[in-house]
């Protein structure tokens, strides 16, 4: 394979300017030598040189010619860029599986719903609603509401992250509620993370009177404006 | 007669490929095919068909991968594309129109040319 | 295939997955683009323009912009992999409006960087002057630690490096004035 040298070869590779080919090229041409020789009269090494060089040509005009097939400019950007996308492709294993853990969340939140975060036991009303809007690259989406029999209320809501915005993937929730009176609710609860997280919150001592459920959310130029009327469906 | 010239010629192309479209060989081996298939016309400074072979795989032509030759050694083998074969069949088609022509100079009507 | 072709595989590969990389892991290549995108994710802003990048130690940096005449925007941000930026874990301020108090905007003070920052919108304002007291665990009280001077920048922005005592102290401002380019007081407040 080649582990001697001739002189020939290290000649015609002197014109190779691209060095990380050189071992290949010199691996190629000292076996085409060997099998050259194999056939060959016996000689001493000044005759066999002088052999090859007869039967091979002129090492200068055939290292030129290799040259030009081997253009280093192209053979650093390739090795380069090779570099660089394998660098890429171990530095994105962590976030590949990451992101993986993360749709597989995704998707157990989608199939379990609402239902992973609020009992559906003593749920004796229902509101539909299909209310959506968005804040920066969170599509929001309001379900509805449901009333238990001890008056709880809670609101469901899904919120969609566009992973592809220009914004940081923060999960974003409502706080505060209104009645169509002015008075404030606090109402926080369970939630989700993944791209898609359903919401649920709970809203306690909502005034049994009142007809509307009201989202006002207005900070720093966001809003979300909602009026929920709580016409009730009875459940079962 | 002995053409002794370099492989680095218009026809160097046609006849590598047409020897890989039969099989896989190696550099050594295409020598002496070419040799030998000429009836010894043909007797190239060797040296000068690697910048050939090696210009075929920079434009996809063909494929280069190692493997045991019967000699027993392992050896570089090419091994013609897709797109070799395409440009095997273009530059048969150029060389019997040149062929043609030449013909058609020096004796008229395809002097002398069977069916290539 | 050919090497060309293989490095132009190679270049997509390198844009396509690089770019889904960098997104998809919270990176960035400047410390403003971390800024704008938590801003973002955090609903706020974004910051019209960055009055200071702070650099901390380990190449940690806190970037602070201005949303408003009233508003900063606080984002620690850290090095990441060499050459690019992502939001650094920890305390985020974020969000900070500036207390104000009869129409004044005062100052905030930040505990990851030992830096005390502010904003204000009085007019000639051209100094601030605080009042420092430090705490350990092994001091029975507060303790006077200094008075330290700013420039307030054309924005109505200050702030302060305050270099620690130790590493179990922490800091606490008493009290701060701004002053106009002749001295005169043109506020004080206490915390």
């Amino acid at each position: 394979m080649g582990c001697r040298e001739y002189k020939y070869t290290e000649e015609v590779l002197k014109y190779v300017r691209f060095k990380y080919d050189r071992i290949d090229i010199r691996q190629e041409l000292n076996e085409h030598i060997e099998d050259m020789l194999e056939f060959a009269p016996e000689m001493n090494e000044e005759e066999t040189e002088a052999y090859i060089r007869e039967n091979m040509g002129d090492a200068e005009a055939l290292g030129k010619e290799l040259d030009k097939e081997h253009k280093p400019l192209l053979g650093w950007i390739w090795r380069i860029s090779r570099a660089m996308a394998m660098v890429i492709a171990v530095l994105c294993i962590p976030t590949v599986i990451n992101m993986a853990l993360l749709s597989v969340y995704t998707a157990h939140n989608v199939i379990v719903g609402y239902d992973g975060w609020r009992s559906k036991e003593g749920i004796e009303y229902t509101v539909e609603t299909n209310i959506k809007g968005k804040i920066d690259d969170i599509y929001i989406l309001v379900d509805g509401v449901d009333k238990y029999e001890n008056g709880k209320m809670v609101l469901k809501y899904k919120t969609i992250h566009n992973p592809f915005g220009k914004s940081a993937g923060w999960t974003f929730s409502f706080g505060n509620f209104y009645d169509e009176f002015g008075t404030r609710y606090y109402g926080g609860g369970g939630s989700g993370g993944g791209y898609v997280s359903y919401q649920v919150a709970d809203i306690n001592d909502f005034n049994p009177d009142a007809q509307k459920l009201i989202i006002d959310y207005n900070y720093n130029g966001r809003i979300f404006y909602a009026e929920i009327p709580l016409e009730w469906e009875a459940v079962k | 007669m002995d053409f002794d010239r370099g492989l680095i010629g218009g026809s160097a192309l046609l006849m590598v490929l047409s020897l890989l479209h039969e099989r896989d060989m190696y550099g050594y081996e295409i020598i002496k095919e070419l040799e030998e298939r000429s009836k010894n016309v043909f007797r190239f400074k060797e040296g000068t068909l690697y910048p050939v072979l090696h210009r075929m795989e920079n434009m996809s032509y063909v494929k280069s991968y190692r493997k045991e030759a019967e000699n027993g050694k392992e050896r570089k083998y090419y091994s013609i594309t897709a797109a070799g074969e395409k440009q095997l069949q273009e530059e048969k088609q150029k060389w019997h129109s040149f062929a043609v022509s030449v013909n058609m100079v020096i004796g008229g009507n395809a002097y002398g040319l069977q069916g290539v | 295939m050919s090497r060309k072709k293989a490095t132009i595989c190679y270049i997509i590969f390198i844009i396509v997955v690089g770019f889904l990389f960098m997104k998809f892991s919270g990176r960035y290549f400047t410390p403003e683009q971390v800024l704008h995108a938590n801003e973002l994710g955090l609903h706020y802003g974004p910051s019209e323009k960055v009055l200071l990048k702070y650099k901390g130690k380990d190449s940690n940096m806190l970037v602070i912009g201005k949303v408003d005449d009233r508003t900063l925007s606080v984002i620690p941000v850290k090095r990441s992999l060499f050459v690019l930026w992502k939001l650094e874990s920890g305390g985020i301020p974020g969000c900070v409006p500036m207390r104000y108090e009869d129409d004044r905007v005062v100052g905030n003070y930040s505990s990851n960087y030992e830096v005390v920052y502010g904003l204000t919108d009085l007019e000639n304002a051209e100094r601030v002057k605080f009042y420092v007291e430090h705490k350990n665990n092994d001091m029975p009280d507060f303790e006077k630690r200094g008075i330290y001077e700013a420039d307030v920048d054309e924005d109505g922005f200050f702030y302060m490096p305050l270099e620690k005592v130790d590493e179990e102290s922490w800091y606490y401002v008493i009290e701060m004035a701004v002053y106009d380019e002749n001295g005169r007081e043109l506020y004080k407040t206490e915390w």
